[in-house]
């Protein structure tokens, strides 16, 4: 049948309505025209179609957006999850201060302040994306197209902090040798007269390291946004397995995640990769973690007598 | 009192109303008689917003059972299609008009 992979796609990235409305009538009239056209002509036929369907997906994503955003999705999904969010960031803060050599601390808040504001929408849009996939029914592709909009967004907000960020973190940098240096932990570095601690430590680092560190920027702002829709798509898993309680289950995945995670690192396992692979040791663990929660359907309640 | 809110209409959706005026239409048939305005790839997103805003409405064709493929969709204008496409039409005179009636 001619158009069938179009037919395929479209079921799957399209709402009903709008496949419906939009490429059933498409397809339609491409198989009508393919029984007398042939050559140059099908082939604009079917770039017509794969047109539409780029047109239609455009208007699903627009009104997916308007639905996410409206103002029944901000009383009921975005207030209570920047409130999520925002708490977990102070738990974040106030754990980071308690430990920091005190010293350093200011420096240290800054940076954790930038990273906590790269990081706040999409930690934000996560338990948003799983609240929202309860929302009606055959929300799946909508959903998807919601995330993948949302990461696009915390990507560009992770770059466009990173400026900030990579200041903070050098002269974060420079404190800690400021510290060390008092110490005596065997550094021969000093302060330079003249020059601010930043520039001390960009100088001692060396341009090769300094490209390291930019790349580790970078590479972790991508993953940043990585996380965004693997958190979503486990969420979004997690709610139409295990009902409506959702943020209270992700924050016991992330909690298992955190212990988990800092289990091992007091143990020494993992804790001597390199840090470009650290990155995706975190992944895995949030992999593990959520599956885990996905087949043990006693960790966290489960509501399905309340969908019966 | 609400006042509710215009509707509004494109070009492109006006000449399609005025295609449709002189007979139901297929949307392949709509893009030949319109001589090149009208596009493979946005005639659909356009029909399903018009139908969407009510001005036009659809049906499937009827066809055999033992038929291969989906059935087409035949459209024809409403009468509030045609309401809203006659009233747009009687601005857009009113307002060509009035730089001349200004000299």
């Amino acid at each position: 049948m001619t158009g069938r992979l179009v037919v395929a796609i479209a079921r799957r990235l399209l709402r009903e309505e709008t496949y419906r409305l939009t490429m059933e009538p498409a397809i339609a009239d491409l198989q009508h025209e393919a029984h007398t056209a042939s050559g140059v002509r099908l082939v604009r036929s079917y770039a017509g179609v794969v047109r539409a369907l780029i047109l239609a997906s455009g208007r699903d994503i627009g009104s997916d957006l308007r639905e996410a955003l409206d103002l029944e999705s901000a009383r009921g999904v975005w207030a209570p999850a920047a409130a999520w969010a925002a708490g977990l960031s102070l738990i974040v803060l106030i754990g980071a201060s308690i430990d920091a050599d005190a010293r350093y601390r200011q420096e240290l808040l800054a940076t954790l302040l930038a990273s906590v504001a790269v990081s706040f929408a999409p930690f934000l849009m996560a338990p948003a994306a799983f609240a929202l996939s309860r929302r009606g029914t055959g929300r799946r592709r909508s959903l998807a197209a919601v995330v993948l909009v949302m990461t696009a967004v915390s990507w560009t907000a992770a770059f466009g902090m990173r400026p900030t960020r990579e200041r903070l973190e050098l002269t974060l940098e420079a404190a800690r040798w400021h510290v060390a240096a008092e110490d005596g932990a065997g550094m021969a570095q000093r302060l330079i007269a003249g020059q601010s601690p930043a520039e001390t430590a960009r100088m001692l680092d060396g341009p090769v390291r300094a490209r390291e560190r930019a790349a580790r920027g970078f590479w972790n702002d991508f993953r940043l946004g990585l996380d965004v829709p693997l958190m979503a798509l486990i969420g979004v898993a997690l709610a139409r397995s295990r009902g409506w309680m959702v943020p209270v289950r992700f924050a016991l995945m992330a909690g298992a995640w955190m212990l988990l995670t800092m289990t091992m690192l007091s143990l020494g396992i993992g804790r001597n990769l390199p840090p470009a692979h650290q990155g995706w040791r975190d992944l895995a663990l949030v992999v593990i973690v959520a599956a885990v929660f996905l087949v043990r359907p006693s960790l966290g309640a489960s509501n399905r007598r309340r969908h019966a | 009192m609400s006042v509710d809110r215009l509707p509004s209409i494109s070009a492109t959706e006006s000449l399609i109303l005025d295609l449709l005026d002189a007979g139901a239409k297929f949307g392949l048939e709509l893009i030949e008689a319109s001589s090149g305005h009208l596009k493979r790839g946005t005639i659909y997103v356009t029909l399903a917003r018009m139908e969407t805003k009510g001005f036009v409405e659809s049906r499937q064709e009827e066809r055999a059972p033992a038929a291969i493929g989906l059935p087409r969709r035949l459209y024809k204008p409403t009468s509030y299609g045609l309401k809203v496409r006659d009233a747009y039409r009687l601005l857009r005179e009113a307002l060509a008009l009035r730089p001349a009636e200004a000299q």
